[in-house]
């Protein structure tokens, strides 16, 4: 298996709280409050209770912070699997996502936790599909990028808003993620959301 | 119920932008006829320049060799000052791009005895630096563009007609829908044409992933995705497994237009031939209409080795038939040849 030697490691934050103790601070952090775009509410959710932003804002917020990256770093020092982003609403310990995706395929996302399918997702049980939990995960900018910028993807349907009627935030990451060729995994499972 | 209705997604497009890309070359040449070739009403329509610093002939063998006195067809001349200086004055009195950068290209000089893979590299590379300045300028301003256009500076399309034409056919296309359209769920599609059905040179190869990269249309996210998923193949300036050595055996493409389509499909990216056009409108792929008098796209490499007197004349002057002509009768056997 291909290790990966990673040398730079990027945070991004979508939250407008500034941790006065930060858990890790010489890892670069790009942050910025989460924007509010009051569009797509079906991408709104909860998780174990706690209601999280619209994941179209939230991967918005995440996709401007990436092109902040880029202005910064450009592209060679963002190229191949060379450069971790680490992604979450606000400071988080990500050390265990961190070891788990450097030994990991280069095309891998370490989320921070997946729940097995249920009826709520609309997929049966036996498939037993772990749903990443969007909030909270680990990847190269290069899959960081694509991800995020699902939220273009949704916008390309703003003429056709029916289509995504039935969407949710957990098919849609699982969806992005088959659809460009994502492995993923998670240091957590759970079983999922009551319906 | 109807199948098609309940997954029909409707093209439209207002805002384009054109992502210009690569060495200037013969650009004094060829800006008149890009300006007026990327001209329509009802959209909006912007252009985003990045240019080398330095010129190459990778397929220009021949000429390397007999004016140049050049056998390293890797060899990149960079230019000087002044010449960069006019060529970036050029590019934005005539296209005034919404951003511009000369694009820096010294980490491509330490990874020069890759060879074969930098070539192929060096393109994704001027790619995606004009596709992020896009997209550095749509998080500025907070707009997304509908359509993104790669276009050369050296690189005429034809026939004249050929956007405008390709833009309303698509305009309103119901995409998903059964009949007379693209048959895919996601809207967010690539045009491009094939080099060919197989690759000559390669016996076997029939189905052979490949695209023609000269001319490439992405609606909607599409573009973006697939420079993300380039970032893959492009030289890192920072210390990691892929050596040199490594990247060079590792390098997944055996050209640019193998790399174009294998990305696309690595990335889902649905992907099309150009419509048909002609002077009364576009055939779409898959429609069933007479095709008499339709054309299809093809860009154009425009060298002046191409004219006896080597001075290349006002292309926006020239009729379609008049460069159909050159293009049978002169260009194509000189493109052949490596002149």
């Amino acid at each position: 298996m291909l290790i990966q030697n990673q040398s730079h490691i990027l945070i991004s934050l979508a939250s407008d709280i500034i941790e006065p103790h930060p858990i890790r601070n010489d890892w670069e952090v790009f942050q910025r409050p989460v924007v509010t775009s009051d569009k797509w509410p079906q991408y709104n959710y909860t998780f174990e209770g706690e209601p999280k932003p619209n994941l179209y804002d939230t991967y918005k917020t995440h996709w401007l912070n990436g092109i902040d990256m880029w202005k910064k770093y450009g592209q060679h020092a963002l190229a191949q699997n060379d450069t971790t982003v680490l992604v979450n609403d606000v400071d988080f310990f990500f050390s265990p996502l961190i070891d788990l995706y450097h030994d990991s395929p280069p095309n891998t996302v370490v989320f921070e936790r997946l729940w097995r399918s249920s009826r709520y997702s609309g997929y049966s049980l036996p498939a037993h599909t772990p749903h990443p939990v969007p909030d909270t995960f680990v990847t190269s900018y290069s899959n960081f990028m694509k991800i995020v910028s699902l939220w273009k993807w949704i916008d390309s349907h703003s003429n056709t808003p029916e289509l995504l009627s039935e969407d949710n935030a957990w098919l849609l990451i699982l969806r992005t993620t088959w659809k460009y060729n994502l492995i993923y995994t998670s240091t957590k499972w759970k079983e999922g959301p009551e319906v | 119920m109807s199948l098609g209705m309940q997954n029909e997604s409707i093209i439209d497009i207002k805002n384009v932008a054109i992502c210009m890309y690569g060495q200037y070359r013969t650009g004094d040449a060829c800006l008149e006829y890009i300006k007026k070739f990327y001209q329509a009403t009802n959209v909006n329509i912007d252009f985003f320049c990045s240019v080398k610093e330095y010129e190459t002939s990778y397929t220009r063998l021949e000429y390397n060799k007999k004016t140049l006195g050049i056998t390293d067809h890797f060899d990149a001349r960079p230019l000087d000052n002044t010449t960069i200086e006019y060529q970036s004055n050029q590019i934005q009195t005539h296209y005034q791009p919404k951003k511009f950068e000369v694009y820096k290209t010294k980490n491509e000089s330490v990874l020069l005895d890759m060879k074969h893979s930098i070539l192929h590299s060096k393109v994704l590379m001027a790619w995606t630096e004009s596709i992020m300045l896009k997209q550095q300028y749509e998080a500025e301003n907070n707009i997304t563009y509908d359509l993104v256009i790669m276009q050369r500076y050296d690189v005429i399309v034809w026939p004249s007609f050929a956007f405008e034409k390709v833009l309303y056919g698509i305009q309103g296309l119901r995409v998903g829908d059964g009949g007379g359209t693209i048959p895919t769920s996601d809207k967010n599609i690539m045009f491009f044409e094939h080099i060919n059905a197989f690759r000559p040179e390669q016996i076997g190869s029939f189905m052979y992933p490949n695209g023609q990269d000269l001319w490439v249309w992405g609606l909607g996210n599409s573009l973006d995705v697939w420079v993300y998923e380039a970032l893959q193949h492009i030289p890192s300036g920072l210390s990691s497994n892929y050596t040199k050595k490594q990247y060079n055996y590792a390098y997944p493409h055996y050209d640019t237009h193998e790399m174009l389509a294998c990305i696309c499909n690595k990335m889902n990216i649905p992907t099309s031939r150009f419509p048909l056009v002609s002077e009364k409108g576009a055939i779409l792929p898959l429609q069933q209409r007479n095709t008499a008098g339709f054309k299809r796209p093809n860009p154009i490499v425009i060298r002046d080795s191409y004219w006896e007197d080597g001075v290349i004349p006002d292309l926006a002057a020239l009729s379609n038939d008049e460069i159909e002509q050159l293009y049978n009768t002169r260009i194509l056997e000189l493109w052949l040849k490596g002149i």
